[in-house]
């Protein structure tokens, strides 16, 4: 008697339900869709903005921040693409509290003896170069320029070179380990030409 | 009552001879190490200013297709306490020093890195500069070919100010190349790929400054070098291990001058 008098009450519900994950299932293909669609278009390029701390929101008015547009901005633009308004309300309300800024960059601040901050006067130096002839010691900036090309430039001109003073076989036969340092030096001086030896 | 007292003496006695024995007769040095320590961590590091350094890899898809090759590179990164970022690194890491998907087997479990990661390791120093390591052609075991290093070095503005190498020498390989805990870094070049290949060390500052190298040692047959270590003075610690036919380990340290010049050696056991 009382399952007879539930059972429309039961039916109903059961419709709630399943309705109800029909439409979280749409609403979820949907914004999964517009995500991938958005990645694919997302250029690999670093993001040239920043979203403020919350703690550290700038004023809107302040020049450069109202125009400042960036792969971030553009992805948060194609989210807003999207069917669920309330995402894109909430989207929008975020972005107008949370202006973006721009990403500080590197800046090539001198010291007072006139070498760029972080690098010391005997940068570079070394006596070990002389028991490594031809061998280069690294390019130090002391004048403040940009370095860039010339550094990119080196690591792609890769060259492979004879190690100064040569090197011992890899096919070389073992020898008894050495029981005094003069003997391991005699060792090992056999394979270092009269340049490289100290 | 006395019986038994004097029968439990013997038998902690007993025990205690056996366990003994066996912790002496098994001293074995642990002298090995990961061969590129540094590459494997995580390209994030902490200054003594307080701040982060963090490297973005620029990825143009996703694994399994590596296209770190044809994209923008890596930046870095110097980031606040509360999370500003104070500067970023220029230039950009150029994508040419490659990258790697690799894995890591620890206790029969491997453990794979889902992202390609570029070929490099960074290192924050006591003055602030940040250095990058850069290994070449390092493959999914880390070292498995690589044969050449080159550095770059950041200040704490970002700003680019020394950059050294690469260098690569025919017939040598690295089998060792990592940040010593003082930001030193350790170079040991390999003639051959066996573990018994002869050896030389560099060991290098953080403008990628080479401060000392010693001359090729070895080879020793199976007598094998493990992790080369640094001192305050710059000086090299080289461990060795040998096995004879009983099963015991003999542990041979050598000391190296701050020239790269062996000062000193104490052999230690068999024990």
């Amino acid at each position: 008697m009382v399952l007879s008098t539930l059972r429309p009450l039961l039916l109903l519900l059961a419709g709630a339900v399943v309705g109800s994950l029909i439409t979280f299932g749409l609403l979820n293909l949907n914004r999964n869709a517009a995500v991938q669609a958005n990645a694919a278009q997302a250029q690999p390029v670093p993001p040239k903005t920043l979203r403020a701390p919350s703690g550290n929101v700038q004023d809107e008015d302040e020049p450069g921040n109202a125009d400042t547009v960036n792969a971030e901005t553009q992805e948060t633009a194609n989210l807003q693409k999207t069917s669920d308004s309330t995402v894109r309300t909430a989207l929008k309300i975020a972005e107008e509290k949370v202006p973006m800024r721009p990403i500080p960059k590197a800046k090539m601040v001198l010291q007072p003896n006139g070498l760029p901050v972080g690098v010391t006067q005997d940068a570079g130096i070394s006596e070990a170069y002389q028991q490594l002839p031809g061998i280069q010691p690294p390019l130090i900036n002391r004048d403040g320029r940009d370095m860039g090309q010339e550094a990119i430039q080196m690591l792609q001109n890769r060259q492979e070179v004879p190690y100064p003073g040569g090197i011992p076989s890899a096919s070389a036969t073992s020898m008894p380990f050495p029981r005094t340092v003069e003997e391991a030096n005699r060792q090992a001086q056999g394979y270092a030409s009269p340049l490289a030896t100290p | 009552m006395k019986s038994s007292a004097r029968n439990l003496m013997l038998a902690v006695l007993a025990a205690s001879c056996l366990c003994g024995y066996r912790a002496y007769a098994g001293a074995r040095p642990v002298i090995g190490g990961i061969p590129s320590s540094s590459f494997f961590d995580a390209k994030t590091a902490v200054g003594n200013d307080g701040m982060l350094r963090l490297i973005f890899d620029y990825n143009t898809s996703k694994f399994p297709t590596l296209t770190y090759g044809s994209g923008p590179g890596s930046a870095l990164w110097i980031i606040d306490p509360n999370g500003s970022v104070v500067a970023t690194g220029s230039p950009t890491i150029p994508a040419s020093v490659g990258s790697d998907v690799f894995a890591v087997a620890l206790l029969n479990r491997t453990y794979n890195f889902l992202n390609e990661r570029s070929n490099l390791a960074i290192f924050v120093q006591p003055s602030g500069n940040t250095t990058v390591l850069f290994y070449y052609n390092a493959g999914n075991a880390g070292l498995g070919n690589t044969n050449s290093f080159a550095t770059w070095t950041y200040n704490s503005s970002g700003a680019l100010i020394a950059a050294a190498g690469p260098y690569a020498f025919s017939g040598l390989q690295l089998s060792g190349l990592y940040f010593d805990p003082s930001g030193k870094i350790i170079a040991r070049w390999s003639a051959g790929t066996s573990a018994a290949s002869p050896n030389a060390a560099w060991v290098l500052d953080e403008f990628g400054t080479i401060l000392n190298s010693t001359l090729f040692h070895g080879p020793f047959g199976s007598t094998f070098l493990g992790k080369i270590r640094i001192n305050s003075s710059n000086q090299q610690i080289w461990p060795f291990i040998s096995k004879n036919a009983s099963g015991q380990y003999t542990t041979t340290i050598w000391s190296f001058d701050s020239f790269g010049i062996l000062a000193h050696a104490q052999v230690y056991g068999p024990f």
